[in-house]
């Protein structure tokens, strides 16, 4: 029997797109329903981040910082004063480094809450989405206490952080923490053991491990492949080694090893870690300064090209920093891991139906801000 | 997260450079050390999986581009340095040794303006198709307008004062 | 309406026309009334539901919300996109309506028979008028010359026109037991305690009744089938460019046809209007038993949205043809041979009823012990209340 000769159709799931998590363009070539072919394109959101990080001094850039992802604020702006002070080789007080790891993870926390509910509101649960944007509602009343904001915090400065915490912010987040832990185990039962979750992101955009190291798949997207890469153990930075917590991987529990499911599996899972770390940096937290004493209002790193990994909810963000000895930054480089899950878009989504385009777009993660800068 | 110490890279080649930064170790290739072969051994030899940066700054007459290499297995990090000229920015694309490689250097080239050979889709990612220039070189000159949008600073400020 | 051109004692054409046509806009205005207050419903119930309140500014609980939304919606400038075909965009949202009006005049209100339009083969006009809305659909799909609304129309066409089979099926057995194909029939063999309701008949009518509902359900596009207006995938579906009145009429539609299918389940399965004969001189008793009836059903349709996925349209399709399709023809023939055993032993008929309704319990304590779980765990103790940030 002959084929019947069929076209395909060019649908563009544009910039405007409910399911697109921002200004994200994905041109489909599909047949009916399924995709043949999926190409991005982004550069809508693009600020030129970079270039403006070489007007100003090092310590203007870090509000810009906040709106690289200003969902994960707190780690962005960790990301770049870490990558600054490895360069200029600052010392951090105690407390600071314990404050930023505290803020650093219930930044994830709200990160995933944002992540796992959207992806869940792009299935069809309108429910589960509200009730972690509720969780998540506790979490920017602590920001905004503390810092005086809810999204872009601006919380970090180089040598330190911009405010204290007193004795009853540290409580409520002790309360928070154990609070979740709750709300954690019953987004698991409504939403993971859901069947009908299971059969949506089942098998859904399988990456192995072999792609996503060719693709360089950071953070949760790596880990749901079954590598267990986290730069906080592979490459501790502040005062990660002092901690215990697991790296969650994925196992295939529905489902392949790396399909969508195991995705939104880890950062279940990684939720869970974050609550512990927050307790555990709650207990280790003493009286001290904020802020170095060694850091002029003039920063001037010594000449040359430095790279810092810090590990962001959305995976392991490098920084690559040329300083030529002044107070302006000579060139920032940001290389985050929406950028990376963007780029793994096409090969991932062949073959699929739309429907579960719009499942893996979800479960990558994808922050428009992040990629585009 | 270990430095890669490049001992037998170093040993053979004697182009190449070895420069230490603040406890981080990174080689330059110099004059005609072809970049293509090198990491192809540091992925196939050394396990280097996986190719975590590529980017670029502009100095004077010559682009810097460096590339950062990552190794899950051994626990250890590399960055390459490799130096273009401004006039004939051409390098060879690693895009058949690393996937990821490919966005990186649309990026690189829509940024600096640096040619990449064999990238089987060199075009602009970032700023929209038909932009002219390449703006993070240093000697950039923002437009005055790009289609209708005017971007005069006079023009602005006007609008904010009526 | 024979009753009513008697009771009027009418006999010139030209005002039985009038009347005709006053009924009419009547059954309209109570289609829209009925889809108005059930939007409203399942605004609070899904407000409560996400631990926030629903609407409650415009009267009382936000009971208004849907007449101001209503009048949003009709102040609104007739936008049409350029490329859309002339006669499709426009007539598109009638059939929806359409189909709704007619549909409330097949239904009972209360008593058996309380129905507009009573016709002996009511069941059969019932399952049929959906495909109107299926004509709405396409053409609202294939008119808006947007491919987002293609793919929707497309898929809103295969999930109706494949879930009507097994609504059908599931409709036999209690047709067989009625013997008639009218709801007058229906609600005959069924009388008003629980154990009596055709759910419990058998237990090839549970499974039927089951079949039913959530074949209904895919035929109102409602959450776990709602893929055809897809928020998150398709911006609206089918109704993606449709502004102001037009769209206020998918709206209504969609509403309606909620209600439509818990009536519908009511009457057939839930024994309807039916009460104790002491109840003879109230009438309006009859009318409130059904309409809580239908409300409970309605609150179960709408938990039920708020709570579940959406099925992709591939796992839709397969769910229809390969399981519900060959369960509820099993049950027909399960339930043709029950009904020969009763008709020999027909004390059998009782035992079973009252066994099934023990299920049916032993199912709903089950259901309200997952749903306690649930609710504990959002409980604060006592020592985190004081330092929580605000109150909960």
């Amino acid at each position: 029997m002959t084929q019947l000769k069929t076209e395909y159709i060019n649908v563009n799931m544009g910039p405007q797109h409910p399911a697109t998590h921002g200004v994200l363009r994905l041109v489909l070539q599909t047949d009916g329903e399924t995709v043949h072919e999926c190409e991005p394109v982004i550069g809508y959101l693009h600020r030129s981040i970079e270039k403006i990080a070489e007007q100003g001094e090092w310590q203007d850039f870090i509000p810009f910082t906040d709106r690289v992802d200003y969902v994960c604020a707190m780690n962005a702006n960790w990301a770049y004063c870490h990558a600054v002070e490895q360069a200029a080789n600052f010392e951090i007080p105690r407390r600071a480094e314990l404050l930023r790891i505290i803020m650093g993870e219930l930044n994830r926390i709200s990160s995933h809450c944002v992540g796992l509910g959207t992806g869940i509101l792009d299935l069809g649960g309108y429910t589960p989405f509200i009730h972690l944007l509720r969780e998540r509602e506790f979490i920017n009343d602590l920001f905004e206490e503390l810092c005086g904001a809810r999204l872009t915090h601006n919380y970090c400065t180089i040598g330190g952080v911009s405010f204290d915490a007193s004795e009853v912010w540290l409580k409520r987040c002790r309360v928070f923490a154990e609070q979740f832990k709750k709300i954690i185990i019953q987004f698991e039962k409504f939403a993971m053991d859901n069947p009908i979750v299971q059969k949506r992101l089942a098998n859904v955009g399988v990456v192995t491990k072999e792609m996503a190291f060719d693709y360089n798949l950071v953070g949760p997207n790596l880990r749901a492949s079954g590598v267990a890469i986290d730069i906080r153990k592979q490459a501790p930075y502040s005062l990660y080694s002092e901690f215990e917590f697991d790296v969650p991987v994925g196992k295939g529990i529905v489902g392949t090893v790396g399909d969508c499911f195991d995705r939104f599996f880890v950062r279940v899972q990684e939720m869970k870690e974050s609550v512990s770390l927050v307790l555990q940096a709650c207990d280790k937290i003493e009286e001290g300064e904020i802020q170095s004493k060694e850091v002029k209002k003039r920063i001037k790193p010594q000449e040359g090209v430095y790279i810092s990994r810090t590990e962001m909810p959305r995976g392991e963000t490098t920084y690559l920093i040329q300083s030529d000895g002044t107070s302006k930054p000579y060139r920032v480089k940001i290389r985050t891991g929406s950028f990376t899950a963007a780029s793994a878009l096409p090969v991932a989504a062949k073959g699929m139906l739309i429907a579960d385009v719009v499942a893996l777009i979800s479960s990558f993660d994808v922050v428009v801000p992040e990629i585009d800068r | 997260m270990e430095q890669y110490t490049y001992t037998e890279i170093i040993a053979n080649n004697p182009d190449i450079q070895l420069i230490e930064a603040q406890g981080q170790y990174r080689i330059l290739l110099k004059n005609k050390v072809d970049l293509y072969s090198v990491l192809q051994e540091l992925k196939e030899k050394y396990a280097f999986e996986v190719l975590s940066t590529l980017t670029a700054t502009h100095e004077n007459e010559t682009f810097r581009v460096f590339y950062s290499l990552m190794s899950y297995s051994e626990n250890t990090e590399a960055t390459i340095e490799v130096c273009v000229e401004r006039e004939e920015a051409t390098i060879a694309s690693v895009g058949s040794l690393w996937t990821s490689a490919l966005w990186l250097e649309r990026e690189v080239y829509d940024l600096f303006g640096i040619s990449f050979t064999n990238h089987p889709d060199l075009k602009r990612i970032l700023m929209p198709e038909d932009w002219e220039g390449h703006p993070l070189c240093k000697d950039y000159v923002i437009p005055e307008s790009y289609g209708e949008i005017d971007n005069r600073a006079s023009a602005i400020t006007q609008d904010f004062n009526t | 309406m024979q009753k009513i051109f008697d009771f009027l004692q009418i006999e010139s054409v030209g005002i039985r026309i009038l009347v005709l046509i006053i009924m009419t806009l009547l059954v309209l205005l109570v289609a829209s009334v009925t889809s108005g207050i059930t939007s409203w419903v399942e605004r609070r119930v899904a407000g409560r539901m996400q631990s926030r309140i629903g609407p409650n500014r415009v009267g009382p609980c936000g009971f208004l919300q849907w007449i101001a939304d209503a009048l949003k919606l009709f102040q609104k400038e007739d936008i049409i996109p350029e490329g859309a075909s002339r006669v499709l965009f426009r007539l598109a949202p009638f059939f929806g309506f359409l189909e709704v009006g007619v549909m409330f005049s097949l239904l009972p209100w209360g008593k058996p028979d309380w129905i507009l339009a009573d016709f002996n083969i009511g069941i059969l006009l019932f399952l049929g008028f959906p495909a109107l809305a299926i004509i709405g659909e396409l053409m609202a799909g294939w008119g808006s010359n947007n491919k987002w609304s293609l793919i929707g129309g497309m898929r809103g066409t295969a999930q109706i026109i494949s879930y009507e089979i097994p609504a059908a099926i599931a409709l036999l057995p209690a047709i067989l037991s009625a013997q008639g194909l009218s709801f007058k029939a229906l609600m005959g063999t069924q009388s008003w305690e629980p154990w009596n309701w055709f759910i419990f008949h058998s237990p090839f009518a549970f499974v039927s009744g089951f079949i039913f509902f959530i074949a209904s359900l895919a035929e109102a596009n409602r959450t776990p089938f709602d893929l055809t207006e897809a928020e998150s995938e398709l911006v609206s579906g089918y109704t993606t460019e449709y502004t102001g009145v037009r769209f206020a009429l998918f709206i209504l539609a969609e509403y309606a046809n909620v209600y439509i299918l818990s009536a519908a389940f009511t009457a057939i399965f839930l024994g309807g209007g039916l009460l104790p004969a002491m109840f003879a001189p109230y009438p309006i008793f009859y009318f409130l038993a059904f309409f809580i009836k239908a409300c409970i059903v309605l609150l179960f349709v709408i938990w039920i949205r708020w709570t579940l996925l959406r099925v992709r349209i591939d796992q839709l399709m397969v769910f229809c043809w390969t399981r519900l399709v060959p369960i509820a023809l099993a049950s027909f023939f399960g339930e043709i041979i029950y009904l020969f055993f009763v008709h020999a032993f027909p004390i059998i008929q009782q035992v079973v009823s009252i066994a099934c309704f023990i299920f049916g319990l032993f199912i709903l304590y089950y259901l309200q012990k997952r749903v306690r779980f649930h609710i504990s765990l959002q409980k604060l103790d006592a020592e985190a209340k004081q330092y929580w940030v605000r109150s909960t």
